[in-house]
């Protein structure tokens, strides 16, 4: 578990800007959407996924802004920008050729 | 158990640096806590399993911490702290000393020249002349801003920051040339008053200096106009 682990927080950047691309978000949602999509086997921590968000936005990769609920707490959302899509499809390139290199090499 | 979840982020943010981005943070960080403790709770969980699950997602958030430092705008950096104790220590002597000065002349024999002359109407200009350095100093100390230093990131709120820095910077340089200018226009009632007992028309001086000090205000706007364009 602890490679798995390792493995998947040197990614957590690539993940949160996936789920960004399919749409704007805010930070529990995109906890949940990750939990779902790997069947409550994976979970980012609420300070690595901010630590993320944090390098993300200096990178321009990621926008935020305020929602305009108009029950509850507003909450901050966020959205990938242009440069994040091409940071993402160059990300994902790289981790295909990576998985392809490990995979012939692991058999 | 909701109020023990935002207790354990007091605790957590206790040695985050106290500033707008570390509260913001920490406010959606107990958004994000709530919610999930609201499904896990609705999703069947005992509220001591929720709590549980909540606080161990958390993870360690002293690696954000870095991060949410900048510079406070209320809090005036050690070096600028100092020089204000100094500039209102250093005041506050030059107050007592122009009151030592008008008290001595006030004890001077009015006839002690051979003539006579009001020396306590002169020790009371000279006390005045002295005053108006410490007035000038505690003005600036109570305007005194932090210096804002832009950081790489130039958002929008770093240019808001940066532009309210600036007219602070103005705001206590204009005060201090008021209260320069209204200091000079006492002195100069009293020393032109007694020297020429023309006490019916000296009183214009205040309206000079009303209009020097809207003058000097109107030349701040356009600067300032002239500069954002």
């Amino acid at each position: 578990m602890s490679i798995t682990s390792d493995i998947l927080r040197g990614h957590t950047e690539a993940i949160i800007l996936s789920h960004l691309l399919e749409q704007d978000s805010y930070g529990y949602q995109i906890n949940k959407d990750i939990m779902k999509k790997t069947n409550n086997t994976y979970e980012l921590k609420e300070a690595t996924l901010y630590s993320a968000f944090r390098r993300l936005e200096q990178a321009g990769y990621i926008r935020t802004y305020w929602g305009d609920e108009t029950v509850g707490a507003r909450r901050r959302y966020y959205a990938i920008t242009d440069e994040g899509t091409k940071a993402y499809n160059g990300y994902k390139q790289e981790w295909q050729e990576a998985k392809a290199i490990i995979d012939k090499l692991l058999k | 158990m909701k109020e023990k979840i935002k207790q354990h982020f007091d605790l957590l943010f206790n040695e985050a640096p106290k500033t707008r981005k570390a509260l913001d943070l920490k406010q959606e960080m107990i958004q994000n806590a709530m919610d999930k403790y609201d499904d896990l709770i609705a999703d069947g969980n005992s509220e001591r399993d929720a709590y549980q699950n909540v606080i161990d997602s958390i993870g360690d958030v002293h690696e954000l911490f870095p991060e949410l430092e900048e510079k406070n705008l209320f809090t005036l950096p050690e070096k600028d702290r100092k020089k204000k104790a100094m500039l209102t220590a250093v005041a506050v002597g030059l107050y007592i000393f122009a009151g030592a000065v008008f008290f001595s002349f006030g004890l001077i024999d009015n006839t002690s020249l051979g003539y006579y002359l009001d020396f306590s109407n002169l020790g009371l200009v000279i006390a005045m002349l002295i005053c108006i350095a410490p007035t000038i100093m505690l003005v600036y100390a109570a305007n005194m801003y932090p210096d804002y230093t832009k950081k790489d990131n130039d958002d929008m709120v770093e240019k808001y920051k940066e532009v309210r820095y600036s007219s602070n910077r103005q705001k206590a340089v204009k005060r201090s040339i008021s209260s320069i200018i209204w200091t000079l226009a006492v002195v100069l009632y009293f020393v032109i008053s007694f020297t020429t007992y023309d006490w019916h028309i000296t009183w214009i001086i205040f309206l000079i200096a009303l209009c020097i000090q809207s003058i000097i205000g109107l030349i701040f706007t356009l600067k300032d106009d002239g500069s954002r364009l």
